[in-house]
């Protein structure tokens, strides 16, 4: 299993939770390093096509990855609201373009429902669970996973 | 696994040992030169004697019998009751290898049980007039066995020559009471399987200072078992008189050889190693007959051995156990003998650095922090009503000390890396010995500059080639001495291996006064292996030439030897140079000798670099590699399909977008102004059209992440001080890949049908097409180091290298159609 997994201790999980499209997406706390307003990012040759390219973090260089790009969604104009999600995977960072980032969200496990064969497209092996948070629903993401698949990723809007 | 504090033992012991072995095979080889020189011989006598101790103490048993012998030879070379000669020296290698052996079998997480040292053992024996090892003999060497239980003696030769008798065997009375807690302590201990003995040892009459002596003694015992008593008491009494003889009561779970380890110190001259059993010890024995002592005193000891094999056989199974105690560990490491077997003993990249050069950096933090306070300063000064001047000033100064302190910093941190050439060099004369040797030649090897530092990634690497190219020297260019004399030189051979920096580049030479290359040689075998047609060879400059001693299974030594000469090796060198950016030339005078010079950057990651704009991006290349460049008009560019050349003062030039090079969209206008950077790479020269330059800079030069990789032309990126993140340009890779597009496009016009006369063409074009010439090509031009980073491409580039020449050709050929 992927580091996403890791509870908090108190059965409690904390993820960032941020918009892409109309949906309501999370990532557990632990794998955010932090977030940035977009910044300037060059442009690497011949980089797979969602690597918006890289960026300048305190002097070390990572990949950026758009995610509405990864997930083959409409692409849209960054706006003040547009943010970039800084991950940490594997010791490795990459930052993650995202339409807004809302809050930091705590949810209980039982708040979690675990096994769903796919979510609007996106199969189960890129999902750590589906929490519900009074009216809405988030899907967390298993970052670990997208970061090292290669196999194109649709979530239909 | 094995355990932290047993591995940390390990690791320094590995580092240790073969530090001591390093300077002892420098030394054996001073010794083969000068064969009376006392100071050798002392020194070697104190290395030998040092490996001993140091692997005897983490139990390393044919390592310390090898290095045992070893010393007890020049024990006696000291003395000179023995003197050494050339079948001495060869035994004396022989077992230096043998350890070496052992050393690397530990390392990979083999027990050096599994390696047999009797063969170079007995040869040494031989020498010591001692009884030879039966070659069918266990494993272990007798003189490391364990002693019989019955009396045994033996003579152990201490640091400073003093002969240490040691007795051993088993008590069956005692002189001292044990009071009731100390009865108790025993009882326990044996039940423990530990044993109880009484150690006697007696201190050198001329001793002078002989408490501190068996208090160091005592100390050993201390650390490595549990004592219960002196006599004198050691922790009461510190009259020197009272110690010139001292007994020790100890319970130990070590063998007696560690016992005498621990009494192994410099002016001991007598050791007496007493086993105690239980019955003796609590005082019961009276009241049962000699028989019934004996058969008791076998059970028991049958019950301690089950127990302790028991115990062993436990802590190997699960060697991860954290032992029981920080001062019975070494104990510990030696009682199993093999310590960490079946795994491999992976050492931490370490590096010794000067402690004067880690002041001077500790110096520069606290300089760095001084500077960030007045920066602080200068924060709290503008909220003050401070004018804008005064600030900017201020400002100013106090960025111009941050630029000082950093640029210190960064020198000082890169020299942490440096380690001197010396530390693999050290290796090379046992090696020209061998092999001069072996091959009936008489060679002196010379070492210049050994002290010329390089970074420590680089120096890893360079081991392989250098090894190469002097056994080279020694097969290929060195002559027999027969030879040599007819020729009128001396019948010693001379191969010369220098280190010197220059600039920022390391230049490392190997050079012979042997017969030289022989071109005509390498021009048959390099037809024959069909690497080159003979019209290509017709206009070839001799140093491209030269060049084919680098190709795959290149050898043109008729005969296959044992050292060289199979062809492969030389092409090592070149696909180990290029990974490290560095180059080799070739200078060679028939007759007279050969040097090879591979030419090195000083380090890896900081790179002066040229920063060129294409369209919005900015990329940069490695200063190295570019040879000039030129500021043009784009129509000055003639087109041909996708590919353009540049009339460069009458020479044609291969330009490309570097935009196109690299997998950009170009953003085409056809007149403008643009620049070309002309590069160079390995004698190939093309040209790069950027839009604009925008200076040179030193880059620090960062790896991308692994979904990045796939851009074979992006060798890294790099911060500059604005922030902005620019790409620094894989030149080689870039070279070559055009080269091929170039190959490919030369072909399609072959198949047009198209072609011109090709053995003119080839034969009058090639030299205008090959800027670098021969004479061009020397030490001094320093141009081909590159960010060479994928070796596959350098294989690739082996094959297609003598048709992209023929394809410029006709290219080139081609445009005189066009201008006609």
């Amino acid at each position: 299993m992927s580091e996403n997994t890791s509870a908090t201790s108190n059965n409690e999980r904390q993820l960032i939770l941020f918009a892409l499209g109309k949906g309501n997406y999370g990532i557990p706390i632990e794998n955010v390093f932090e977030i940035k307003k977009m910044g300037e990012i060059t442009v690497v040759p011949k980089a797979p096509k969602y690597i918006e390219g890289v960026i300048n973090l305190r002097g070390n260089v990572i990949p950026v990855i758009d995610l509405r790009k990864r997930f083959g969604m409409e692409k849209i104009e960054y706006t003040k609201k547009t943010k970039t999600i800084i991950v940490e995977v594997k010791k490795r960072q990459f930052g993650l373009i995202v339409d807004s980032v809302a809050e930091v969200v705590t949810l209980n496990q039982s708040q979690i429902e675990l096994s769903l064969p796919t979510v609007s497209g996106l199969k189960a092996e890129f999902i750590n669970g589906i929490g519900k948070l009074e009216d809405k629903l988030i899907i967390i993401l298993d970052i670990t996973r997208i970061l090292q698949s290669e196999e194109d990723i649709v979530i239909e809007e | 696994m094995v355990d932290i504090d047993e591995r940390k033992i390990l690791e320094a012991f590995l580092e240790e040992v073969k530090e001591l072995l390093e300077t002892l095979n420098q030394r054996l080889l001073d010794l083969e030169n000068s064969p009376e020189d006392t100071d050798v011989i002392n020194e070697i006598f104190r290395l030998t004697h040092s490996i001993k101790s140091e692997s005897a103490l983490v139990g390393y048993k044919k390592i310390s019998t090898l290095a045992h012998k070893m010393e007890d030879i020049f024990e006696r070379v000291r003395r000179n009751v023995l003197l050494v000669n050339t079948e001495i020296m060869d035994s004396l290698f022989a077992a230096f290898d043998r350890i070496m052996k052992c050393l690397s079998a530990v390392e990979n997480g083999e027990d050096e049980e599994s390696i047999d040292i009797t063969d170079v053992v007995n040869p040494l024996l031989a020498i010591l007039n001692e009884d030879a090892v039966a070659v069918s003999a266990a494993p272990s060497v007798k003189a490391t066995d364990l002693p019989t239980p019955e009396e045994a003696k033996e003579e152990q030769q201490q640091g400073d020559g003093t002969v240490m008798r040691v007795n051993t065997g088993t008590l069956k009375s005692l002189d001292v009471e044990f009071s009731e807690i100390e009865k108790s302590q025993i009882e326990e201990a044996i039940e423990k399987g530990e044993k109880l003995y009484k150690v006697v040892f007696h201190i050198e009459d001329s001793c002078d200072m002989k408490y501190p002596r068996a208090y160091l003694v005592f100390n050993n015992f201390e650390n490595t078992v549990t004592v219960l008593k002196t006599v004198p008491d050691i922790e009461t009494e510190t009259e020197d008189a009272k110690f010139s003889e001292v007994a020790l009561y100890v319970l130990a779970a070590v063998s007696i050889d560690d016992l005498k380890e621990c009494a192994d110190v410099d002016q001991i001259d007598r050791l007496d190693i007493n086993e105690i059993s239980l019955k003796v010890a609590v005082g019961v024995n009276d009241l049962l007959s000699d028989d019934e002592i004996q058969k008791a005193e076998q059970l028991e000891q049958a019950w301690a051995e089950d127990l302790a094999k028991q115990k062993m056989e436990e802590q190997i199974a699960q060697d991860n156990k954290p032992q029981s105690t920080e001062k019975a560990a070494p104990a510990k490491a030696a009682a199993t003998k093999a310590p960490g077997a079946g795994e491999k003993i992976v050492q931490k990249q370490t590096i010794r650095v000067d402690t004067e050069r880690l002041d001077e950096l500790i110096n520069l933090v606290g300089e760095l922090i001084i500077n960030r306070s007045r920066f602080m300063q200068i924060s709290d000064k503008i909220t003050d009503s401070s004018s804008i001047q005064e600030l900017k000033a201020e400002i100013e100064d106090a960025t111009s000390e941050l630029e000082r302190i950093s640029d210190q910093m960064q020198m000082k941190m890169m020299q942490t890396r440096m380690v001197p050439v010396g530390t693999i060099f050290s290796k090379f004369p046992r090696m020209v010995r061998d092999l001069a040797n072996s091959l009936h030649k008489n060679i002196h090897l010379e070492i210049i500059g050994e002290n010329t530092e390089i970074d420590k990634t680089v120096i890893e690497h360079l081991a392989e080639p250098l090894t190469h190219l002097i056994r080279n020297s020694v097969d290929h260019g060195v002559e027999a001495p027969d030879e040599r004399e007819r020729k009128g030189k001396e019948r010693e051979g001379h191969v010369t291996l220098k280190a010197y920096q220059e600039g920022s580049n390391i230049y490392i030479e190997v050079e012979d006064d042997g017969n030289g290359l022989n071109v005509e040689g390498i021009k048959n075998k390099a037809l024959e292996n069909g690497i080159v047609t003979p019209a290509q060879l017709a206009g070839m400059p001799v140093q491209e030439i030269y060049d084919f001693i680098f190709a795959p299974g290149f050898s043109t030594k008729k005969e296959i030897s044992s050292v060289s000469g199979r062809g492969v090796g030389m092409d090592v060198v070149k696909t180990e140079l290029v990974k490290l950016r560095g180059r080799i030339d070739i200078s060679t005078r028939v007759g007279e000798g050969t040097k090879f010079t591979i030419v090195l950057p000083l380090t890896t990651t900081i790179v002066e670099a040229l920063l060129v704009n294409v369209d919005e991006n900015i990329f940069a290349i490695p200063i190295s590699v570019v040879e000039e460049t030129l500021k043009i008009n784009r129509s000055e560019i003639k087109e041909f399909d996708d590919y353009q050349v540049y009339n460069l003062r009458n020479e044609t030039l291969a330009v490309i977008q570097l935009s196109d090079l690299v997998g950009m969209e170009r953003v085409k206008k056809s007149d403008e102004d643009v620049y070309v950077v002309v590069v160079s790479f390995e004698k190939r020269r093309i040209g790069l059209i950027v839009n604009n330059l925008m200076g040179d800079q030193d880059i620090v030069i960062k790896g991308l992440d692994d979904v990045l990789k796939n851009n074979e032309g992006v060798a890294g990126a790099a911060v500059l001080g604005d922030g902005r993140i620019v790409l620094v340009l894989d030149t080689s890779t870039l070279v070559n890949a055009t080269l091929k597009e170039i190959n490919k496009l030369a072909h399609d016009y072959d198949l047009n049908g198209d072609g011109v006369d090709e053995a003119f063409t080839l034969s009058s074009l090639y030299d205008n097409l090959n800027h670098a010439e021969a004479d061009n090509v020397s030490t001094e031009d320093k141009k081909g180091t590159d960010l060479e980073i994928k070796t596959s491409e350098t294989n690739d580039k082996k094959e297609v290298q003598p048709n992209d020449d023929e394809n410029l050709k006709k290219i080139t050929d081609m445009l005189n159609d066009i201008r006609e």
